[in-house]
């Protein structure tokens, strides 16, 4: 769940790229459409964030985000993605997209850690399966 | 109460603490408001037609403007310009270049701060140290004398002059009403800081006419040519004539048989006759006449109006024409200050 979670944040601030750099899309809009997009299905928290951000979106942001409890993400990686909201919609377009750039190659690299580290175990499991297998093999013979 | 909804909706965009403030006032004063202004650590203020007024630290309407005063922070200002922005500067960012955002209801909110600049050009606003926020009210009827005029003179070209806060914008805006509405005939409104429209999500929340088109956000200058281009006008209206390029692009419209009716800032004709794009303009032949506004204090009220060729030969003007009763109305131009009509009709 982490692993797809960081994945589709990580598709989310590029989403939000992408309609900056092509729309200068208001963030309202750019929630509207990743809220009702399903390939953000498991940030459940965006259609709260949609709803509330009428009055101020950077508390909105953050209450929805600190709220989720089906976020399954690390603190630091709750950390970064507060981070992104919090600077969403407060400055010029350039800025904004660079922005974006940093908080996707942070949270991309968190989502590369988390997918070395569940390989590595797959292949510790695997490999102490195997052991235990051989060692279980052996007593039996 | 109705007077009173440009108020609310203008005031609903600033923060909650002044906000708060300013839905205190009474409502005759809400009705008659024309600014809201937030300027950093100073006291917050209401411009009225004849005079300004503070708030005491308590929130109370306050008259004298001296003593403790309820001021504005930094925050409170940042609030409100996040809230004017819609929580997203980049989507104004060329707006906010231009010195100003215009929020729903056509309410336009001046910013002022600290420019960044790029190979000449302002690319970016930071350090905001004070907003305006104009109340946009619509004066429906305030220019039916002037368009039964137009409609008298066969919809020739017509131009609109008066200095800031004399309701330029709200009489082009009610003229472009008038004139959108004449069956048979197109309108194509040039907004190009959506004041007139004010064009949210593509429906104008100004009366603008139904058989009217609205450019919102386009230069003006690329606007008459793609409006001649593709929406067959027969009037177009706009406001703030101010460059060359655009005088250049009305005057090849105007040649294409279309009518203009557009403002410039200018108090006297001698003031007008200073601004080249104007100058140009009017010396083409194209302008029927030119109407001068009132003071601040009478927003949208037409003091006088005169024929292009009047305003462009009165040479002698000088500052002030109306005290002095200069050449232009010595000449038996076509000045009017308490008849209007007659002078209408004259042009």
């Amino acid at each position: 769940m982490r692993l797809r979670q960081l994945s589709q944040c990580v598709e989310l601030i590029r989403f939000i790229a992408v309609e900056i750099r092509y729309g200068c899309a208001p963030v309202s809009d750019m929630l509207f459409g990743a809220a009702h997009n399903e390939a953000f299905g498991a940030l459940e928290f965006l259609p709260k964030v949609e709803t509330d951000a009428a009055c101020d979106f950077a508390a909105a942001w953050r209450q929805a985000v600190e709220a989720a409890a089906s976020l399954a993400l690390k603190r630091e990686e709750k950390a970064i993605l507060l981070r992104f909201g919090e600077s969403l919609g407060t400055t010029d377009s350039q800025t904004q997209l660079l922005l974006c750039e940093r908080f996707a190659a942070q949270m991309k690299k968190q989502l590369d850690e988390a997918d070395a580290r569940r390989a590595e175990s797959l292949r510790l499991t695997l490999g102490g399966a195997i052991v235990s297998a051989l060692i279980l093999f052996a007593l039996i013979l | 109460m109705e007077n009173n909804k440009p108020f609310e909706q203008a005031s609903g965009c600033t923060g909650s603490r002044v906000r708060a403030v300013l839905q205190r006032l009474p409502p005759h004063v809400k009705a008659a408001a024309q600014e809201i202004r937030l300027r950093c650590d100073r006291p917050l203020a209401v411009r009225l037609p004849q005079r300004d007024i503070t708030f005491l630290p308590n929130g109370q309407m306050n008259l004298l403007n001296t003593g403790p005063l309820f001021c504005v922070t930094r925050e409170d200002v940042e609030e409100c310009f996040r809230m004017v922005c819609g929580f997203s500067v980049h989507t104004h960012q060329q707006q906010l270049c231009g010195g100003f955002v215009t929020v729903k209801g056509g309410h336009r909110v001046g910013v002022a701060g600290t420019a960044v600049c790029a190979n000449g050009m302002i690319t970016a606003v930071r350090e905001l140290s004070s907003l305006n926020i104009r109340i946009a009210r619509e004066h429906r009827g305030s220019a039916e004398e002037l368009f039964n005029a137009v409609r008298g003179g066969q919809y020739r070209s017509f131009l609109l002059a008066g200095p800031p806060c004399t309701g330029k914008t709200t009489l082009l805006r009610d003229l472009a009403r008038l004139l959108g509405s004449v069956d048979g005939r197109s309108t194509v409104v040039l907004d190009e800081r959506g004041e007139l429209a004010a064009c949210v999500n593509g429906a104008p929340q100004h009366d603008v006419g139904i058989f009217c088109d609205v450019l919102t956000g386009y230069p003006k200058a690329q606007a008459v040519t793609l409006a001649l281009r593709s929406l067959a006008p027969d009037f177009i209206v706009t406001d703030e004539v101010s460059s060359a390029e655009e005088a250049e692009a009305i005057e090849s419209g105007f040649h294409s048989g279309v009518s203009f009716f557009l403002s410039v800032h200018a108090a006297t004709p001698a003031e007008l006759k200073q601004k080249k794009p104007a100058a140009r303009l009017l010396g083409s032949g194209m302008f029927g006449g030119v109407a001068f506004l009132k003071d601040r204090r009478e927003p949208g009220r037409i003091q006088w109006i005169r024929s292009a060729g009047d305003v462009l030969g009165a040479d002698a003007w000088g500052g002030d024409a109306l005290s002095g009763g200069g050449a232009g109305r010595r000449s038996g131009g076509a000045a009017a200050e308490d008849a209007p009509e007659a002078a209408l009709a004259m042009c």
